[in-house]
C-alpha cells in the first residue's frame, strides 16, 4: 500500500474496519441474546453493581461478549479489579476475571 | 445413487449465491460428478441466465411439482459438460405456490440420479428460503466481509442449526487491497465472529463480472484465479483437504500507521 495513502489515514483515523467490527458485534449481540441496546446498558449496569459489591472495578472496565461455538452461545465478562491480598488487607491490582 | 443435497443461501441478496451455485455445480461436473443444480428462487429466475441456459427453458420447478410435466421434460442439459443439468425456476409463479413437503419429495426422488444436488436460495428467510432448505443435508452460507451481509448470514446461520442442518461458510468479494489498509473486515475474523467452518474465500475479481455477461462460469477457464478457488471449494465438499491458504491480513505499514493513528 502507498505509504502517502497510510500517512494520511493515520491523521483521519480511518481504518474503517474496526468500526464494522464493533457495529458487528453490538447487531451480533442483540440478535443472538434478543436483548435491545437498552436492556444491554441496563445488563451491564447490573453487573457493575453485582460486581462491585466484592470486588473494586478499575474505571468501571466491564467487557461483555458473546461467543458462539457450534450451537452453544457463551457469555464471557472480563473485567480488571482490584483484588485485597490476605496479608495487608491492601487492594492490589489483578488481571481479569472470566 | 443417493446423491447429496446442498442449498446455496445468505440472508441477504446480491452476495453471490447464484453466481457460487454455477460455479460449485460446474466445478463438481468438471471433477466428474453428476450434478443438477436447481433455481429455487421462484419469481427472480437467474440462475439459467448466469449458466447461458436461458433459451432453452421449456418446463420449470413449479411444473414438475404441480405434476404439468416429468422432471426428464423440465431438466436442461448443460452446454459444456455432460454431467452437469438444471432445473430452472419458474418466471411468473409466487415463492408461495410450493411448500417444504413437496419440495422435499422432489428431491428425495431426484438424488437417484444425481451425485450432487445444488440449490439456490432466494435471498429472505420466508417461504422461499424454507422451501429452498427443506431436503438439503448440507448448507453453504455466502457472505461478504460487511456489517449487513454477515448479520444477516448469523440470523440464518442460526435457523439452520435449528433444523440441524450442518453449515459452512463460504466468505465472498474478499477485496485483498482493502483488506490490507484495514478497511475491510479480514475473512478469518468473520469466520471467528460467526463461529462455524470455512469452506472457502473468493476474491472480488473482474472475472466474475465478465463471465457473467457471457454466461460462462468461470471455472471453466483455466486462466482465472477466481476460478481456481471455486474448484478448490469444489475438492473440499469431495473430501479433499486442500488448505484454505490465502486468508490476509492488514499489512505491516496499515498496522504501524494504526498504532501512530491511536498515538496522534
Ligand atoms: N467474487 C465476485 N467478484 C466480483 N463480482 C461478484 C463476485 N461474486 C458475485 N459478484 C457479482 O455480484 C452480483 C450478485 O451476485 P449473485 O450471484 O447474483 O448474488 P445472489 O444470488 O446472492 O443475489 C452479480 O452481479 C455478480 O456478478
Ligand atoms: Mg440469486
Amino acid at each position: 500500500m502507498v505509504f502517502s495513502k497510510i500517512i494520511k489515514k493515520i491523521f483521519s483515523g480511518s481504518f474503517s474496519k474496526y468500526a464494522a467490527k464493533n457495529r458487528l458485534q453490538m447487531v451480533l449481540t442483540q440478535d443472538r441474546t434478543g436483548l435491545s441496546s437498552n436492556d444491554m446498558e441496563a445488563f451491564r449496569k447490573d453487573l457493575l453493581a453485582v460486581i462491585s459489591t466484592y470486588f473494586v472495578i478499575e474505571n468501571n472496565q466491564l467487557d461483555i461478549q458473546w461467543d458462539k461455538k457450534d450451537n452453544t452461545t457463551a457469555l464471557i465478562i472480563n473485567t480488571p479489579v482490584m483484588v485485597r491480598t490476605v496479608t495487608g488487607g491492601k487492594m492490589k491490582k489483578a488481571v481479569g476475571t472470566k | 445413487m443417493s446423491g447429496r443435497v446442498l442449498v446455496i443461501t445468505s440472508g441477504k441478496g446480491g452476495v453471490g449465491k447464484t453466481t457460487a451455485t454455477a460455479n460449485l455445480g460446474a466445478a463438481l461436473a468438471l471433477r466428474g460428478k453428476r450434478v443438477l443444480v436447481i433455481d429455487a428462487d421462484i419469481g427472480l429466475r437467474n440462475l439459467d441466465v448466469i449458466m447461458g441456459l436461458e433459451n432453452r427453458i421449456v418446463f420449470n420447478l413449479v411444473d414438475v411439482i404441480k405434476g404439468v410435466c416429468k422432471h426428464q421434460q423440465a431438466i436442461i442439459k448443460s452446454k459444456r459438460s455432460n454431467n452437469l443439468f438444471l432445473l430452472p425456476a419458474s418466471q411468473t409463479d409466487d415463492k408461495n405456490v410450493i411448500n417444504v413437503d413437496e419440495m422435499r419429495d422432489l428431491l428425495n426422488k431426484l438424488k437417484q440420479e444425481f451425485h450432487f444436488i445444488l440449490v439456490d436460495c432466494p435471498a429472505g428467510i420466508e417461504q422461499g428460503f424454507k422451501n429452498a432448505c427443506a431436503g438439503a443435508d448440507q448448507a453453504i452460507v455466502v457472505t461478504t466481509p460487511e456489517v449487513s451481509s454477515i448479520r444477516d448470514a448469523d440470523r440464518v446461520i442460526g435457523l439452520l442449526a435449528s433444523e440441524g442442518i450442518e453449515t459452512s461458510l463460504l466468505i465472498n468479494r474478499v477485496d485483498r487491497d482493502l483488506v490490507k489498509q484495514g478497511d475491510m473486515i479480514a475473512p478469518q475474523e468473520v469466520v471467528e465472529m460467526l463461529g462455524i467452518d470455512q469452506i472457502g474465500m473468493i476474491f472480488r475479481d473482474n472475472d466474475i463480472v465478465i463471465s457473467s455477461n457471457s454466461g460462462d462460469p468461470i471455472v471453466y477457464n483455466e486462466k482465472s484465479k477466481v476460478g481456481k478457488a471455486f474448484l478448490e471449494v469444489a475438492d473440499r465438499l469431495l473430501g479433499v483437504a486442500v488448505p484454505i491458504s490465502t486468508n490476509i491480513s492488514e499489512s505491516f505499514w496499515t498496522r504501524l500507521g494504526r498504532k501512530f493513528s491511536r498515538a496522534v
